[in-house]
This record gives structure tokens, C-alpha cells and sequence, in this order.
């Protein structure tokens, strides 16, 4: 092998991430040459350097710190889906309410001037035996010319 | 309390949402993702943060972790790329070594405060040289140098081919010795008095 091929490979020589065959060349020429033994010391050099890297230590709080966090943002999610789902009952409530409601008989219809209380109680219970009596028109008859309901 | 379940325990345990048992294993990884993390980022000041939201980004995250893979390597994952997170958001200059977390000088055979001193300078170069490399040769480095990692390992890790892994730790390696060739180690300097 020759040395240009050689120093290209001393890196990966030196992690031992060649081919076998292409460690025992590299071997084989180290040998013999100076110059590229020289290289892969350097390279030897620079990994022992690093045995010098300054080392931290995670504070005695790390872990208990990380711990809080987690737990301070599971209750935050908590809280907002209580939130969420109180509003939800809330905004339900509200229009269950106002369906009930909205739609009792007579309720929806506009405010009229009446001549005289008799002409509007008599619309009155016109409309709502519209509403109980369902399509029986003779009790409909019966409660509009007695003024009172007829059983 | 020391807890001695095995990992895949501890994990299933956490997967179910017990916060104590994934407290085990943030006690088990700190040391390893804090200095992963600082050797990546090459400075100090965010190192404990970027750590602990390694942490809570695996907490929240943590039924995603598939069983047959290796947990090392998914928390690194993840750290990894949140300080690519931090490069992009941070213009950042080269930092002093900050108070916030703490520094552990290797242990020496005696205790010489002139020794330790020196010592110190040292390591503080080579934290230098090697937070002066490019971010994409620095991260392929630090994870086979001092992580120990594999070129096939790291190449999943980073989703890179092999041949990019192989030649990037090469021009690290280039760069390095030409930063860190007039620098002498304390053990170099008495072996040359000594001839």
C-alpha cells in the first residue's frame, strides 16, 4: 500500500473500522515506514488528550429539578382540561337551557295590543289547546266556546 | 433511596407513567447526557439546561422508545438534537467555563495544587480546541472519542452514511492535531526533563 492510501486510512485504522485485510496491510506497512507511524502516534496523541476533557458532574438538584418540571407541566395539562371540559358543560348547560326554553307555546310569538283581556285569553287558550289537544279539533271547539276547558 | 431494577423495568414502568421510576433512570443517565451534551455544545452556560430538557423531551416521549433499541442511544438522540436546536438559535462565541454546574478534574495519583492548576489549563485548552471544530465534525468526534460509539452506531444516530462518519472524524482528527500540537501534557513535559 502506498502512503498517501495509507494516511487516508489511519483514522479508521486506528478506530478499527477496516476490512480485516485491509487492517493487516496497514500493519504490514507501519512497519516499515516511519512517516505514517508518525501519523497514527499523532492520532494515538489527540485520543489520549482527550482523556483530559474536563468532566461535569450534574449538581445534587439535577435529577429532583428535571422531576419538577414534569410534574409542574402534567398539572398544567390537567388543569387545562378541567378547564376545558368545565366550559364544555357549561356552554351545554346553557344551550340545553335555551332549547328547553326558547320553544315553550306562545313564548316566541311578538308582543300584540289586545282590544280587551277576553279577546286575549281567548287566543290564549286557542293556542294552547292547539298545542295539547294535538289534531282533535272537537275539543278545540269545546274550549273556545265555553271559555273554559271542557272534559 | 437506590432503586436496582434493571433498565427494561424501569422503562415499561415509566412507559405506564411512574414518574419515580423514570427518576431512577435520570440519576443513572445525568452524567452521561450533561457531558455529552457540554462536549457537543463546547461550552457550559446551557449545558444543565439542554440535559434536563433531554429529560423531559424523553419523559414525554418515552412510548415511542422501542424496546429492542438501546436507551443510551435514544437519549443522545434526542439530546443531540437539541443542541443542533440551540447552534441555530444561538449565535453563540466561545464561553468560559461557567459556576452552575460542576467541574471534576480526573483524579490524580497526589494532590499538587500546582499540578491541579496546570492540569486545569490544560483541559480547558482542549475544551477549546475541540469546541472550535465545525459543529458537524464536532458531534461525529465527541461521540466516537468520548462516547465510545461505533461508525455504523453513529451513523444511524446522526442519519449519515458511514463513509461521511469515517471522514469527518478524520478531518477532526486533522484539525485537532494541527490546534493542540504545541500543547504538552503535564505528563509529557516530566518525561521530556527527565531525558
Amino acid at each position: 500500500m502506498r502512503c498517501n492510501e495509507v494516511k487516508r486510512s489511519l483514522s479508521a485504522y486506528f478506530d478499527g473500522e477496516l476490512s480485516e485485510d485491509k487492517m493487516l496491510k496497514i500493519k504490514e506497512h507501519l512497519k516499515y515506514c516511519n512517516s505514517c507511524a508518525s501519523e497514527l502516534r499523532k492520532i494515538e496523541r489527540i485520543h489520549g488528550l482527550m482523556e483530559s476533557f474536563p468532566v461535569l458532574e450534574a449538581g445534587p438538584y439535577f435529577e429532583a429539578q428535571v422531576i419538577e418540571k414534569i410534574e409542574r407541566e402534567s398539572r398544567r395539562k390537567r388543569y387545562h382540561l378541567g378547564l376545558k371540559l368545565a366550559i364544555g358543560f357549561a356552554l351545554g348547560g346553557i344551550l340545553l337551557f335555551l332549547v328547553t326554553f326558547k320553544y315553550q307555546p306562545g313564548q316566541n310569538e311578538p308582543a300584540q295590543s289586545y282590544a280587551s283581556l277576553d279577546t286575549y285569553l281567548q287566543e290564549y287558550i286557542e293556542t294552547s289547546g292547539r298545542h295539547i289537544a294535538g289534531n282533535d279539533p272537537g275539543l278545540i271547539t269545546a274550549i273556545s266556546s265555553t271559555g273554559e276547558t271542557a272534559r | 433511596m437506590k432503586r436496582e431494577e434493571p433498565e427494561e423495568i424501569l422503562i415499561k414502568m415509566a412507559k405506564k407513567g411512574d414518574v419515580s421510576a423514570f427518576s431512577e433512570l435520570v440519576k443513572r443517565y445525568e452524567r452521561y447526557i450533561l457531558n455529552l451534551v457540554y462536549r457537543t455544545l463546547g461550552y457550559s452556560e446551557d449545558a444543565e439546561d439542554i440535559a434536563q430538557e433531554t429529560f423531559i423531551k424523553a419523559y414525554n416521549n418515552i412510548k415511542k422508545f422501542r424496546e429492542e433499541s438501546k436507551f443510551s442511544t435514544w437519549l443522545s438522540k434526542i439530546a443531540i438534537n437539541l443542541c443542533r436546536d440551540k447552534f441555530r438559535s444561538k449565535s453563540h462565541k466561545e464561553e468560559n467555563l461557567e459556576d452552575g454546574v460542576w467541574l471534576t478534574i480526573p483524579q490524580n495519583s497526589y494532590y499538587d495544587p500546582e499540578e491541579t492548576a496546570e492540569r486545569m489549563e490544560i483541559q480547558e485548552k482542549i475544551r477549546k480546541a475541540v469546541a472550535s471544530l465545525p459543529e458537524e465534525l464536532r458531534a461525529v468526534f465527541v461521540l466516537r472519542e468520548l462516547e465510545d460509539l461505533s461508525y455504523e452506531e453513529i451513523s444511524k444516530m446522526l442519519n449519515i452514511p458511514i463513509g461521511t462518519v469515517e471522514s469527518r472524524i478524520y478531518r477532526a482528527r486533522m484539525k485537532l492535531k494541527t490546534l493542540l500540537s504545541d500543547l504538552r501534557t503535564v505528563e509529557e513535559v516530566t518525561e521530556e526533563s527527565e531525558v
